[in-house]
């Protein structure tokens, strides 16, 4: 039985291809098809419904078989583009996966580029390039035809309006989004150049897609589209403040080592990050260790500023020597140099005259970046220097670099560069934190000490020197010299950025100097603007000064939302609300049988299933059909 | 693969055995394990609510559990509505198994909080009518498999019906949720289709059904295995959208929060 229904299957498309219409439709005025119900007994209410006609009475002329089966050709084309695109849809997540592999093969097996997959290479890269695709605009093309056609053709569809909505909100759909897609855009632009008529309706000098970065309190017109060029808008937008917002304050994480296993399973240490929940006053214990950390102080907005606006001090040590020099460009100091000079093997001559020495401080350099200023960071260690003149009154004057790193020695005398702690202020306008921590240790002399943490905005988190410790100076270096400071056994402490719960960009829209808008542009709340939409793409991550705004104009979209909702209507009117309607009248007429269904269609095998049975099983109407 | 014990995997597990329980020989006490079971989801559900403060919509663990909220509500409609009553809740019990099973042993319940991105009143919508189509297309599917598996015997008729309705009640919310995910695609990114990866798995499943209801509007219930079979590659297309292309890393696109 099963190689017949098969064998049918084929001649049934051979037929339809074969264009052997009148054999068909004779066919198919014989084929009662099922009718998608709700309820026990819709199926007999639609008794006399076909396929696509309700029409399909016996005896119905010739003619309108003719058109029935222009039906039943659309409803194969529908079938064979369903197919068609959804095959193409899958084969589209795969393309990135198949161009990668064909590379990494093709650099093994031949080491070259020119083979790169060979037959793969044709292929566009990612799916939206294979649906734009020229070969894919035929496909399009015939998808979109086959719609209009089936609404042009298949009388049957326009007796039910919901099926009518669905296929217009899908030509709608389809329409809507080829007049928006970039070659949509290049064809109003091109319209417009040749038909300065046509500039009513359509806006020939649109952005499909692209990105304008908007710096605080700037006005910015120019939006950059994907192939870099740049398109001005008819108005200015001005980014009056950006903002951001976090679920709950920073977290305090704590890097802790601990004892694991590699792979091959030696032990090694791993390094464990675990999230300390903090309160102000609220001791809690460093894990692994006999550290008690205690917030002592949060400020959620923080700046870091140099005591005095002074970033170094010079210290000047010798032998009678001892001073502290502000490091602020033009300030001077004179001292004498130690009795005579340093020989080799460090030998001081007694008889040589002991010279004046004045130093004068010319510059500070910012070595990680020379052209900006120097400002408080906690990794000036690192990236501050100073340049001072060294004048002796019986030599040559000098012009040295001194830097926190490197201390010099000259004339029996040390220069070295000691960088003042910087201090936390709270400032509004920042969106780093800053902490200050008591550390706790029966371990440490004197029982405790007591150092700040600050957030930088590049997001790594630095230690700060102590600031008030009951410890002798030998215990605050030893601590300060640990490269990795303040460690403390090791456990490093971070502050982590919470999630963030949302940014938004406060602007104004200007047109002709005139203010004519202002919103709030935030993540799925676009800015609307004389066919224009403004998304919150992405920001300044380090000093949030700045947003970028994705701008996308509107050509095409009012299509595609009206298609969405014909479309919508049209679904549910005809699987939810239809179906509903015909039982509620059923049961209102006392159609409606009491429910005769069998709990268990195992325990029921045999027996008739109410209305189900009642003569409307496809497989009986089969019988009928081939009966004839 | 691990046993949590917190509340609402302890909810899990018990929603389970009433599922496999409900699978044993008990008589009327059958069909009551299986809606106490989708109670005890339920409950699950409104906790997991609570603990999260937001829809519990988020990370793969939720959607797997709002999958098996919706079994039982969904079954007692199918019962009640579409004729669902001629074949047994069994199959539908194995699929709510299938489905808390990776939610239960396999997905991180780690509470995650809400990106920019999903904060919109479209969130909610959107996965639901998803989780609503997709639970309602497994059901299909798996009387489309009954049916295949009943040859063509007396039932095999009204099974097909029965899978078509289910079908036919599937599809709008299916549509639903892409037309939905479009809007807020929208909204959000500024297009409406990104070719991300998962819109296209979660279009070929809609042209999966789509091409079933053209062609079972064609063919009616002439090639009753023919339709079947449509059903079950519109559910492989279900199944693999729901899975592969969330966990798996050879798709990396937009749709990753499940992470």
């Amino acid at each position: 039985m099963q190689t017949v229904s098969h064998s049918v299957y084929f001649v049934n498309f051979a037929q339809i291809l074969s264009r052997n219409w009148r054999r068909q439709a004779v066919y198919y005025r014989s084929v009662v098809v099922c009718f998608p119900t709700y309820g026990n007994v819709m199926a007999s209410s639609n008794r006399n419904e076909s396929s696509f006609s309700s029409s399909a009475r016996p005896g119905v002329p010739a003619a309108a078989d003719a058109r029935r089966s222009t039906g039943a050709l659309l409803l194969f084309l529908a079938f064979v583009c369903c197919v068609l695109l959804g095959m193409l849809s899958i084969f589209a997540t795969f393309l990135p996966v198949i161009h990668a592999h064909s590379h990494s093969s093709a650099d093994c097996d031949h080491g070259g580029d020119g083979v790169a997959g060979g037959f793969w290479a044709k292929f566009p890269v990612t799916a939206a390039e294979l649906f734009h695709s020229p070969a894919l605009v035929v496909v399009w093309i015939f998808v979109f035809m086959t719609l209009v056609a089936s609404l042009l053709f298949v009388r049957g569809l326009w007796r039910r309006p919901a099926a009518v909505a669905m296929h217009l909100g899908a030509i709608l759909i389809l329409g809507g989004s080829m007049w928006s897609s970039p070659r949509g855009h290049l064809a109003a632009s091109v319209w417009v150049s040749k038909l300065p008529a046509l500039a009513t309706w359509i806006d020939g000098g649109r952005v499909p897609r692209g990105v304008m970065v908007v710096h605080e309190g700037v006005a910015e017109s120019h939006v950059r589209l994907r192939d870099a060029t740049r398109v001005e808008l008819p108005f200015t937008v001005r980014l009056r403040d950006f903002r951001m917002e976090y679920y709950g304050p920073w977290e305090l994480h704590a890097a802790v080592p601990v004892l694991g296993r590699a792979a091959d399973g030696s032990a090694k240490v791993v390094i464990e990050d675990r999230r300390l929940d903090w309160q102000i006053g609220q001791p809690l214990n460093l894990p692994e260790s006999h550290y008690t950390i205690t917030p002592v102080a949060f400020l959620p907005h923080a700046r870091l500023v140099w005591p005095d606006d002074v970033p170094a001090d010079l210290l000047i040590m010798g032998p009678g020597v001892a001073i502290t020099l502000p490091a602020q460009s033009g300030r001077r100091a004179s001292f004498t140099l130690p009795a005579g000079e340093a020989g080799p093997g460090g030998y001081v001559n007694p008889l040589l005259p002991k010279a004046a020495a004045t130093i004068t401080i010319d510059r500070l350099i910012n070595t990680a970046d020379p052209h900006s200023p120097l400002a408080p960071s906690v990794d000036a260690e690192e990236t501050f220097a100073l340049l001072a003149t060294l004048e002796f009154s019986d030599g040559p004057t000098r012009r040295l670099v001194f830097s926190p790193q490197s201390p010099r020695e000259d004339r029996g005398v040390t220069y070295a560069v000691a960088i003042r702690r910087p201090q936390y202020v709270a400032d509004p306008t920042s969106d780093l934190p800053a902490m200050d921590l008591k550390l706790t240790s029966p371990d440490l002399p004197g029982g405790t000490m007591r150092f700040g943490h600050f957030l930088d905005a590049t997001g790594t988190f630095r230690g700060m020197p102590p600031m008030d410790v009951p410890m002798t100076d030998a215990d605050v270096h030893a601590f300060l010299d640990d490269p990795d400071a303040p460690d403390i056994e090791g456990i490093r402490l971070f502050f982590v950025e919470p999630p963030v719960k949302g940014f938004f960009s406060d602007v104004e829209i200007i047109e002709d100097g005139q203010v004519v808008k202002r919103a709030t542009i935030a993540v799925n709340r676009p800015l609307h603007h004389r066919g224009y939409h403004f998304y919150q793409m992405d920001w300044d991550k380090e000093r949030h000064a700045y947003t970028v705004l994705g701008v996308v104009s509107d050509q095409g979209l009012w299509a595609v939302l009206a298609g969405f909702g014909l479309m919508l209507l049209g679904v549910f009117w005809r699987y939810w609300f239809s179906p509903t309607v015909g039982y509620f009248r059923r049961r209102d007429a006392g159609i409606l049988p009491a429910s005769g269904v069998e709990d268990d269609l195992a325990s029921s095998s045999g027996q008739s299933h109410g209305a189900h049975n009642a003569g409307e099983t496809p497989a009986s109407r089969d019988d009928v059909a081939e009966g004839r | 693969m691990q046993f949590t014990f917190d509340v609402v995997h302890i909810l899990i597990y018990v929603t389970i055995a009433f599922w496999l329980f409900s699978a044993l020989p008990l008589g009327k006490w059958k069909r009551r394990y299986f809606f106490l079971g989708g109670l005890v989801m339920v409950a699950a559900f409104v906790f997991r609510w609570i603990d999260t403060s937001h829809a519990p919509l988020r990370s793969m663990f939720d959607v797997f559990l709002a999958l098996g909220v919706v079994v039982a509500p969904l079954w007692w409609f199918c019962e009640r509505f579409l004729g669902a009553r001629m074949i047994s809740h069994t199959a539908a019990a194995m699929v709510g198994v299938c489905v808390l099973l990776p939610a239960g042993l396999v997905f991180d319940a780690q509470p995650q909080t809400l990106p920019p991105a999903l904060q919109s009143p479209l969130f909610v919508p959107h996965v639901a009518a998803y989780m609503l189509a997709y639970m309602i297309l497994f059901l299909a599917g798996m009387t489309a498999a009954r049916q295949l598996l009943a040859g063509r015997s007396d039932r095999a008729g009204p099974l097909e019906q029965l899978s078509h309705r289910m079908v036919c009640l599937g599809f709008p919310l299916l549509t639903l949720g892409l037309v939905l995910g479009a809007v807020w695609g929208k909204l959000c990114w500024g297009d409406y289709w990104n070719w991300d990866p998962k819109e296209l798995w979660s279009l070929a499943t809609w042209l999966a059904f789509t091409a079933y209801l053209h062609w079972r509007r064609w063919q009616g219930g002439r090639f009753a295995k023919t339709n079947a079979a449509l059903v079950l590659a519109g559910v492989a297309c279900v199944i693999l959208t729901l899975l592969w292309v969330n966990v798996s890393r050879l798709f990396p696109g937009m749709h990753r929060y499940a992470g």
